[in-house]
């Protein structure tokens, strides 16, 4: 398998696909290299669950293994392999969702997705927000998360996360905007330090609670709790 | 959900959203631009969310893929390459016209025009291409690996002449695993070889393969016998097994009992069988009665002894175990022998 390697490490990924195709043993290996990093990153975040993420993944890759003679080069071959995968996690996701009694992950679940795990360095509110966010990214449907997760979190342009999702752009960002509007008010309460009513659906459950009030520069005064921009 | 404040003209919370998409019409634009000019409410509802935005981007997250992950799949990837190359691959014994209609995946059309991974494109995206992904999901994604213990059915997208593997990685008996069961420890995963072998790692061997991961990703549920008999001759593998067994229970019927391994005759698999093995190797099993048949056999460079019983539980399937026979020079008291692999298979 290591006999090929320099000159897979050159080839670009469609000219790899293509000698897969032909039957070279080890360019898709060369393929999965490359790209898996990323194929497990979207998938991880987009089910939340390390099991499924290896499943989705794996169904993913090997879907395109053998399909790859059906690649006709009008994508890179990476947008490729990420619709692939994202569609792997989508049923995923539906199945599991169809399956689950609450959308709420335990707390460690939703540690173990946040690793590295954040040091010491990491103020412990901090943590408590990403861990918050991550449970709520849990709850939205899982096309406005997978959005999310690939144009938010993974950085991808809305044009490549379109390409992905088989979708028009207008689509990923209705539902980047959709996903963003429904974590408002769950990360918001976490925020509101002073427990003056805030605008939207803020919880202020938690006034001078254990939230401490907010690093961000502007605190814009008595009508916004947590306007801070962190 | 502005709604708290008590004024409809406050824009909605996923107006706001929208208008950092640019999705709003240009005249309601104006309009929120303007209301958000003056209203610190909503101002500070559209700063929240940039910051949730802002937050998604950096939130800690995986940076690779951890190394149990990135094995088990090089290892399904490697069973699939196998698969690929057995050049005159058996149809599914159960379903013997089946499988021929099935094609590989259904073609996965790739979205149209891309720039380069994973740099900026632009472009809009292809509508005709819209059903693929779907189809794919559907099909070639749900067929590489069990998922449910129920019998297999004809016409699964499985193209022809892809055997299914051997039962799943990490079963050591045959029979219903939930999904959820396939949780394996990560102990088992981490124990690369152990689990190879369970999995795809007979496979490997008959290739002298080392690229085996610690998990055969694309075992299934239920097991073909893939007619191709590589590998050396009288050395087991887990492609073979299916093999093997088969003309293990014919030898044994022809001598014995003819009626063994044909369909025909499903209610003789209680009966015991003629065959017989060292205790301890029937110990490490764990069942006492005779076996259907048996030989001894190397498997892994492991002299070990393939034994056929009957499935209680269906009498039209046998399940054969792989039990390594260094039991049998062991030291007084023997302990009992280790069962590398079990399958089982229809009787014929």
């Amino acid at each position: 398998m290591r006999a090929e390697d320099d000159e897979a490490a050159t080839s670009s990924d469609a000219e790899l696909l293509a000698l897969h195709v032909k039957g070279d043993p080890d360019a898709f290996g060369e393929i999965v290299r490359r790209h898996r990093d990323r194929l497990w990153a979207v998938a991880i975040r987009t089910l939340g669950d390390r099991e499924e993420a290896a499943d989705a993944v794996q169904d993913a890759l090997v879907s395109a293994y053998r399909a790859a003679h059906t690649f006709r080069g009008q994508s890179a071959v990476t947008t490729w392999l990420h619709r692939i995968t994202v569609n792997a996690c989508l049923d995923r996701a539906r199945k599991a969702a169809s399956r689950r009694t609450s959308p709420v992950a335990e707390t460690d679940q939703l540690d173990q997705l946040l690793e590295p795990q954040e040091s010491a360095a990491v103020p412990a509110e901090r943590q408590d927000l990403h861990r918050e966010l991550l449970g709520a990214l849990r709850t939205l449907p899982e096309e406005q998360r997978a959005a999310l997760v690939l144009v938010d979190m993974q950085g991808y342009p809305v044009a490549e996360a379109a390409a992905v999702l088989d979708v028009p752009t207008g689509t990923v960002k209705s539902r980047c905007a959709r996903g963003r509007a429904r974590l408002l008010p769950l990360v918001r309460h976490l925020r509101a330090e002073d427990g003056s009513g805030t605008a939207g659906a803020t919880r202020n459950q938690e006034p001078g609670g254990s939230v401490p009030p907010t690093p961000g520069p502007n605190d814009t005064g008595a009508v916004k709790g947590g306007g801070g921009r962190a | 959900m502005t709604s708290t404040t008590g004024t409809d003209e406050h824009p909605e919370v996923s107006e706001l959203s929208d208008l950092t998409e640019g999705l709003l019409p240009p005249a309601r634009t104006t309009e929120v631009r303007a209301h958000l000019a003056s209203c610190a409410l909503c101002e500070d509802v559209f700063a929240s969310l940039e910051e949730i935005r802002d937050l998604l981007g950096t939130l800690p997250g995986p940076v690779s893929m951890p190394a149990e992950v990135a094995g088990r799949i090089d290892a399904a990837l490697a069973a699939e390459a196998l698969l690929n190359a057995t050049p005159d691959p058996s149809v599914s014994r159960e379903t013997p016209n089946g499988p021929t209609t099935a094609s590989t995946a259904g073609p996965i059309p790739e979205p149209r025009e891309s720039a380069d991974p994973p740099g900026p494109v632009s472009r809009e995206t292809a509508a005709d291409a819209v059903t693929v992904s779907r189809e794919t999901a559907e099909g070639a994604i749900d067929v590489s690996r069990e998922t449910e213990a129920t019998p297999p059915s004809p016409g699964v997208a499985r193209p022809a002449g892809r055997p299914r593997g051997a039962t799943g990685p990490g079963r050591r008996t045959p029979g219903g695993r939930s999904p959820r069961s396939r949780r394996w420890p990560r102990a088992l995963l981490g124990a690369a070889a152990a689990a190879a072998l369970i999995g795809v790692g007979g496979i490997l061997v008959q290739n002298s393969s080392s690229e085996a991961g610690p998990d055969g990703g694309t075992a299934d549920r239920h097991t073909t016998a893939t007619e191709k008999g590589t590998g050396t001759p009288g050395e087991l593998s887990s492609a073979t097994l299916a093999t093997q067994v088969h003309k293990l229970l014919a030898t044994e019927g022809a001598q014995k009992s003819p009626e063994i391994g044909t369909r025909s005759e499903p209610e003789t698999p209680m009966r015991g069988g003629n065959a017989t093995v060292p205790s301890c190797v029937s110990k490490g099993i764990g069942r006492p009665e005779a076996p259907l048949a048996a030989r001894q056999d190397t498997y892994q460079d492991k002299n070990v002894y393939l034994v056929v019983l009957s499935m209680p539980a269906d009498p039209k399937r046998v399940t054969a175990y792989v039990v390594d026979a260094s039991c049998i020079s062991a030291t007084p008291p023997a302990p009992p022998g280790n069962v590398l692999l079990s399958r089982s298979y229809p009787r014929d």
